[in-house]
């Protein structure tokens, strides 16, 4: 199974890990490889605001880790360019800047290593993508992180693939629970808002007409049906507040910006769930594929194909080994 | 040398109309930043600017596509005044290099598209050169890529890492595991010598380049005076500015309009009434009612005036300014209570400075807002009296709005606002509330100027105005 095929005709694909060493530069050396060998040269790679680990890679003697094939384009921070060992077209000075300098986008004029620091605001990703099509580039290939999920879910409309591994716990049942959970948080359906928001928490009913909740406990007479506006963060005690008064309010679907807006915990999430209530984003991204990695950074090492096989019963996407 | 504080060229609006200019490139803004004020030293100067705007407006009328154009290629010019300094004493980046060959490209751009306005010939300072010579030394095989690249043709050096570099690279893409360390490493090595030619062929790229850096700062600078040309141009025609006549020595107002007040009454629904006057050598004295405009008189002879001593259009019918050396502005300034100072000590220490200045030669602008009204009226009077009187045979063109009475008598013309002239009107009689006796002032209120008789008596409005505006009666009569 190719990630290639599993993301194909998406017009953006972001790369994002549990933890570090979770195999994430792996899967996209991957996918890069997999498009150079099917002749999808113009594909184009950056990252979204990664200074402050880009910045230790500037002093540090690291090796830069994704490879690239000739003839695909590249956005990173000016300081970075030294670190890339590809010989290298300059086509824009693009004007958007991170702390490590303006972001310029080239394409290789050989295989070889990039050090990418893309930008870090979701207006700026926008104007990326942007000049990316200028020059005909795509699919870009995005390396996030799930911190920055939102910067991701503002400026970028295609799939996502989330790498796990050994590293993120020694409990090996634990690492695929948490996975499969932030794999259900990405996979979270898309709908509209019913109505304008009318503060941080907007009850709607049936009309596009909504209220302001200024106390999650006081929405226990909710009918059925109706969903619940946050504006920004849903927060593990507001999760908590609300599972308090559940029995009142089935049926509820609980709508939120974008995945990353949604802080509950495992456990208060799967609550909440059992008892009815629904979970849809405004934007959303789709999962294409999980990837596992079974050896840790730390030293101990899963069995490969346990793994392989719980984490696949554990999501309802693809799964795959990096190494293999 | 015209020198105004950033206070001044906020208060009397200067600030205001240079920032409505808008410029689209950063050459643009630094021309208009660093062009100040023209006086007697720069005229020349100033009648090309001038004419640069009355030349670009016609083309403007003619050609509003091609200068749209223009404005566009200009846009796209970056601010590299960064690069050209790095480039003339260090080795450029390869970023530095691509942004001027890109710089380069846009030039001849922007050059032929200069070139295609009928009043191009004629722009003083806008003069655009061929960058063929430095594109050469960016571009030799006139790859005409919009990119950057050194072919590996450049250096035997560069032509042979990248060969090796390229064979373990093929190699590499379908290598079995156990072989592609050595490859790795045979690639690492590749790259390394691949780097140390590039940074060679910068280098010598940047010497190359030196002698041309001269010549691309020259266009920057002529590119951003045609920018800022345009957007004085475009500025002169949406409000209708005029082209100063520059020179003698009166400043002579047709309809002077004072922009930025026109902007906020008209919010109001209301109009700006245009001021004419005639400021002659010695004092002229403006007089009338509170209320009745006389600062905003004194800043649209003074915003204009300044406009025009600026390198651009003012906002008249008609318009004669002369090639001012100074302008002074003498008001009860408030910031002087931060320095210690009484605003009635700051006001006279200015005028003090300004008379001092006056020893320096050359024609002095002077407006004073109700001078020493912050002492007893006795007092003030003989001192406003005192400074028309001094000022009567100075090589200075004053103006003075004061309530003081006789301070007019010494003055070469003397100027009234017409004041409460519909007294008749049954409207505006009564007391209001707050507000609305602003309104009914505003409607009772004749803010034209006439010229009277030196030393006529000042009208008597101030207790109709408080009448207006709802004070007790016991305290009016």
């Amino acid at each position: 199974m190719r990630l290639l095929d599993l993301t194909a005709g998406e017009p953006a694909v972001a790369m994002l890990g549990m933890c570090k060493n979770a195999g994430k530069t792996t899967a996209m050396n991957r996918l890069i490889r997999e498009l150079g060998e099917a002749g999808v040269e113009k594909a184009a790679l950056t990252s979204i605001g990664r200074d402050g680990e880009a910045r230790d890679l500037v002093t540090g003697t690291d090796k830069p880790p994704i490879y690239m094939r000739e003839g695909m384009l590249a956005a990173t921070a000016e300081q970075l360019l030294s670190l890339c060992d590809v010989s290298r077209e300059i086509l824009s000075a693009t004007g958007l800047y991170t702390s490590l300098g303006e972001v310029i986008v080239f394409r290789a004029r050989s295989d070889g290593f990039v050090q990418l620091a893309g930008p870090g605001i979701v207006d700026h990703m926008i104007r990326l993508r942007r000049e990316f099509d200028r020059f005909g580039a795509g699919p870009v290939l995005i390396d996030g992180a799930l911190s920055r999920l939102s910067l991701l879910a503002g400026a970028s409309d295609g799939a996502c693939v989330l790498s796990t591994g050994a590293s993120l716990d020694r409990d090996m049942d634990r690492v695929v629970a948490e996975t499969a959970y932030v794999a259900v948080l990405l996979g979270l359906p898309e709908m509209p808002a019913p109505g304008p928001s009318q503060g941080k928490l907007t009850l709607f009913g049936e009309g596009p007409e909504g209220r302001t909740v200024k106390d999650l406990n006081r929405i226990d007479r909710a009918q059925p049906e109706e969903t619940l506006l946050s504006e920004g963060a849903f927060t593990e005690t507001q999760g908590r507040t609300l599972l308090k008064g559940y029995t009142k309010k089935p049926g509820l679907t609980l709508l939120v910006r974008d995945p990353s807006c949604l802080m509950l915990k495992r456990e208060t999430y799967a609550a909440l769930a059992a008892r009815g209530t629904r979970f849809a984003v405004l934007k959303g991204t789709r999962l294409a594929a999980v990837t596992v990695n079974s050896v840790s950074a730390g030293g101990w090492r899963f069995d490969g194909e346990e793994f392989l096989e719980k984490m696949q019963a554990a999501v309802t996407v693809p799964v795959l080994d990096v190494r293999k | 040398m015209i020198r105004l504080s950033y206070e001044q060229k906020e208060d009397i609006g200067l600030k205001y109309v240079r920032d409505m200019l808008d410029p689209a490139s950063p050459y643009g803004v630094k021309f208009l930043k660093a062009e100040g004020f023209y006086g007697q030293a720069r005229q020349q100067a100033l009648e090309e600017e001038l004419n640069n705007i009355a030349l670009l407006w016609q083309d403007l009328e003619t050609q509003e596509a091609a200068v749209a154009d223009l404005q566009h290629a200009l846009s796209e010019l970056k601010d590299l005044s960064g690069t050209f300094a790095n480039g003339m004493t260090q080795a450029l980046t390869e970023v530095e290099l691509f942004e001027l060959s890109a710089y380069c490209r846009r030039m001849q751009e922007l050059r032929r598209l200069a070139e295609a306005l009928p009043s191009y010939p004629r722009l003083a300072g806008t003069r655009l050169e061929p960058v063929e010579d430095a594109l050469r030394v960016l571009d030799p095989a006139d790859s005409g890529l919009a990119g950057f690249y050194i072919e590996d043709a450049r250096t035997p050096e560069l032509g042979e890492a990248r060969a090796a570099k390229r064979a373990a690279e093929l190699q590499l893409r379908t290598a079995p595991e156990e072989g592609r360390e050595a490859l790795l490493k045979q690639r690492q090595e590749a790259a390394r010598r691949e780097e140390d030619a590039l940074q060679a062929v910068y280098a010598q790229m940047s010497a190359d380049l030196r002698p041309h850096l001269p010549l691309l700062q020259r266009n920057a600078a002529a590119a951003g005076r045609l920018d800022a040309g345009i957007a004085k141009a475009l500025l002169a025609r949406r409000f209708g500015c005029v082209r100063p006549e520059m020179g003698g020595e009166d400043l002579v107002l047709e309809e002077a309009v004072h922009p930025q007040v026109a902007a906020a009454l008209s919010e109001r629904g209301r109009a700006f009434t245009p001021i004419t006057m005639t400021l002659s050598l010695g004092v002229t004295v403006l007089t009338g009612a509170n209320m009745g405009g006389k600062s905003i008189a004194l800043k649209t002879a003074l915003l204009n005036a300044a406009l025009a001593l600026s390198g651009c259009f003012v906002f008249v019918r008609s318009a004669r300014v002369p090639f001012f050396d100074r302008i002074e502005v003498i008001n009860r300034d408030f910031s002087n209570a931060s320095q210690g100072l009484s605003s009635f000590g700051g006001e006279i220490l200015r005028l003090k400075e300004a008379l001092e200045d006056l020893r320096e030669g050359g024609l002095s602008l002077i407006v004073m807002d109700e001078l020493a009204r912050g002492t007893n009226a006795r007092e003030g009077a003989q001192i406003a009296r005192g400074t028309v009187n001094y000022l009567a045979d100075k090589n200075a063109v004053t103006l003075l709005a004061t309530h003081y009475d006789g301070a007019a008598e010494g003055a070469v013309r003397h100027y009234q606002v017409k004041g409460l002239a519909r007294r008749e009107d049954a409207s505006w009689t009564g007391t209001a509330e707050g507000r609305d006796g602003l309104r009914l002032i505003e409607n009772a209120m004749d803010y034209g100027l006439i010229e009277v008789k030196p030393g006529t008596e000042c009208p008597r409005d101030a207790v109709a105005i408080c009448r207006l505006l709802g004070l007790p009666e016991e305290i009016l009569s």
